[in-house]
């Protein structure tokens, strides 16, 4: 170790900045790789840095930290001369930024004590999906978030599948709260989470076929996925997808743990279901699903007609719960035939 | 927190219960629907030139700030809102994301504003008339001038019902805008509508600013189109917030506000559900 330092110095000696300490490491194309992907940026805008074309944030140069600690000390010797003592505080504050703030749970446990039934569980999920992204991708290279949730089950019947519910991104995802539409089964990253209990992630695209089951969409270069867990029982999961391969580095996924705790509040107790009761199908693919959701808004609203002529109180909750049901069935059938 | 009684008195109170996370939600997402929907940021000059400094008035959660300050790291921009909770998450989320050009201070937009003469290249405003009673509008215009740089510029964007295929809807947001008419806070003269957006001009022109500008947006959230369901989801959450200024202001009955908000919620979800938002922003720029 100590020999390695020693390199280091003497590679620092000949480097007069900071700058030039990184254009000396970002001559090896695969620590170049490494180091954009941890810190979430282009490795052109690296170049851009190395080049004094542009600055980085005082948030990349700590994530520049996180990644080469074996530079650390070099760093912190030249950056100060560049960006002044302001970056020395920013660095006591680091460890911070690898927690969700206390403003941010506060908002959430609000969220969860006066909210009525009908906004609480979409404003929780909505707000964490909100402050997550923000935190995951905030120099916004492209990145994904969906709550995955199991189905509810038929009387006596195991959980069959899993729908995605709603989910935001940032380009070349949409920003935009979506609801969303497609079921998943045994056959996706997400299904994986769910039936095992534990969270999985796929750093690069091709390890999909040796690792773990995946479908992926397109741009999508890696993925986790994290249990929704409450004293053992599941409801679902957070599945994340990232546009750069090696996203999901270890304090990220720690971050993720963070969320998927979290977010147990936006979900009533009855909608947690022990291992022993999940049972994934297999589902089609998400173009054969999707002549299938192109009907929901009028069942929906033929139900809710029906209800109201024989008299039966129900909620459009109700209703396009029970309109999901038939959907499953009818997509599990069809998978079963094809 | 402010109750709805008290928002009937105080001139700088909110008709909503601005400090609820539903509240805060539906703003974050509001924003990003509303700015993709008028072209961008600053549609009026998208490179932002000869922008260096921007006040963002009421700013909630900072959603606009942000945008700009991550869009443009060299220009400051400074969010203010009378909500020290929405201040406060502002920072927190402007702090993860490491935008140390983004600055948000507590501070009521109804009362001399807390800057020197000069201090802005860019004010900007948006859904102003949730809190500001009618009489404060003018008085805040001027405030904005004080604050404009000489050849600065400001920018005010309100939105009116454009009107929907859904009689729950249409009900309800005609008791809304009735609220607003009685607790001074529209230009409606038979509080059909907020009636707002044909008073920008005037007040802008009234404080001295020149090189009037006028933009209208719509936003079609009818069954089917892009914007259907973040719009369902925005009146999802705003025509239940809002309930008890209605309750306050004496327009309904808890059971009607009940009956028609589900009426509403079920008519909108139909597949020939029809509906717009109208929206205009007006642009003047300070001599």
């Amino acid at each position: 170790m100590q020999n390695y330092n020693s390199e280091v110095k003497d590679e620092m000696q000949g480097s007069q900045t900071w700058r030039e300490l990184l254009g000396k490491i970002l001559q090896d194309p695969r620590e170049r790789a490494r180091i954009a992907a941890e810190l979430g940026v282009n490795p052109l805008t690296l170049t851009r840095w190395v080049n004094g074309e542009s600055n980085p944030r005082s948030q990349n140069l700590q994530a520049l930290l996180r990644a080469l600690p074996q530079y650390r000390a070099l760093f912190l010797e030249s950056i100060p001369e560049e960006f002044g003592q302001f970056f020395n505080e920013a660095v006591v504050k680091e460890d911070a930024l690898q927690e969700i703030p206390a403003a941010f749970y506060a908002r959430i446990f609000s969220a969860y004590a006066e909210l009525p039934d009908i906004l609480r569980s979409w404003s929780i999920c909505d707000l964490i999906l909100q402050q997550a992204l923000q935190q995951l991708d905030p120099n916004r290279v492209g990145m994904e978030i969906t709550v995955v949730r199991c189905m509810f089950p038929s009387e006596g019947q195991k959980v069959r599948s899993l729908r995605e519910t709603v989910g935001r991104g940032t380009p070349p995802w949409k920003r935009e709260l979506q609801q969303k539409t497609m079921f998943l089964g045994a056959e996706s990253l997400a299904g994986y989470a769910v039936t095992t209990g534990r969270p999985a992630a796929i750093q690069v695209h091709e390890e999909s076929q040796s690792r773990y089951p995946a479908r992926w969409v397109d741009r999508e270069e890696s993925a986790a996925a994290h249990p929704i867990r409450r004293a053992g029982y599941i409801t679902g999961c957070l599945l994340f997808s990232s546009t750069q391969p090696n996203y999901f580095l270890p304090f990220r996924l720690a971050l993720i743990e963070r969320y998927a705790e979290l977010i147990v509040l936006a979900f009533e107790r009855e909608e947690f279901y022990e291992l022993e009761q999940i049972g994934l199908g297999i589902m089609p693919s998400p173009s054969e699903q999707q002549s299938y959701f192109s009907t929901f808004s009028r069942r929906v609203t033929d139900m809710l007609r029906e209800a109201a002529m024989s008299q039966q109180a129900m909620s459009i909750v109700e209703a396009e719960q029970v309109v999901w049901q038939q959907i499953e069935a009818e997509l599990l059938q069809l998978a079963r035939f094809s | 927190m402010q109750t709805p009684l008290e928002s009937s008195q105080n001139e700088s109170a909110y008709v909503f219960d601005s400090e609820s996370a539903a509240e805060m939600a539906r703003l974050l997402d509001q924003d990003l629907l509303v700015t993709k929907n008028m072209g961008g940021l600053l549609a009026e000059r998208p490179d932002f030139a000869n922008i260096q400094r921007v006040l963002d008035i009421a700013c909630g959660p900072g959603g606009w700030v942000q945008e700009v300050a991550f869009a443009h790291p060299e220009i400051e921009v400074v969010g203010i809102d009378i909500s020290q909770t929405m201040i406060q998450y502002a920072r927190a989320q402007a702090k993860v994301q490491g935008l140390d050009n983004a600055r948000f201070l507590v501070m009521d937009a109804s009362k001399p504003l807390d800057f020197p003469d000069n201090s802005f290249d860019l004010i900007n405003a948006r859904f102003m008339i949730s809190f500001l009673h009618s009489t404060t509008w003018p008085k805040l215009i001027q405030e904005c001038r004080r604050i404009n740089r000489s050849g600065g510029a400001i920018r005010l964007t309100e939105v009116e019902n454009g009107g929907t295929s859904s009689p729950g809807f249409e009900k309800l947001f005609s008791k809304f805008a009735h609220a607003l008419q009685l607790a001074g806070r529209s230009f409606s003269p038979e509080g059909h509508n907020f009636g707002i957006t044909p008073k920008l001009g005037y007040f802008l022109r009234e404080a001295g600013y020149q090189r009037i500008r006028k933009t209208p947006h719509i936003i079609d959230y009818s069954t089917g189109e892009d914007a259907h369901e973040g719009t369902y989801r925005d009146w999802m959450v705003m025509l239940k917030v809002v309930q008890p200024f209605l309750l306050a202001m004496k327009v309904t009955t808890p059971e009607e506000v009940d009956r028609l908000y589900q009426q509403a919620m079920i008519e909108m979800r139909a597949e020939d559900f029809t509906a717009i938002s109208y929206f205009l922003s007006v642009w003047g720029e300070k001599p």
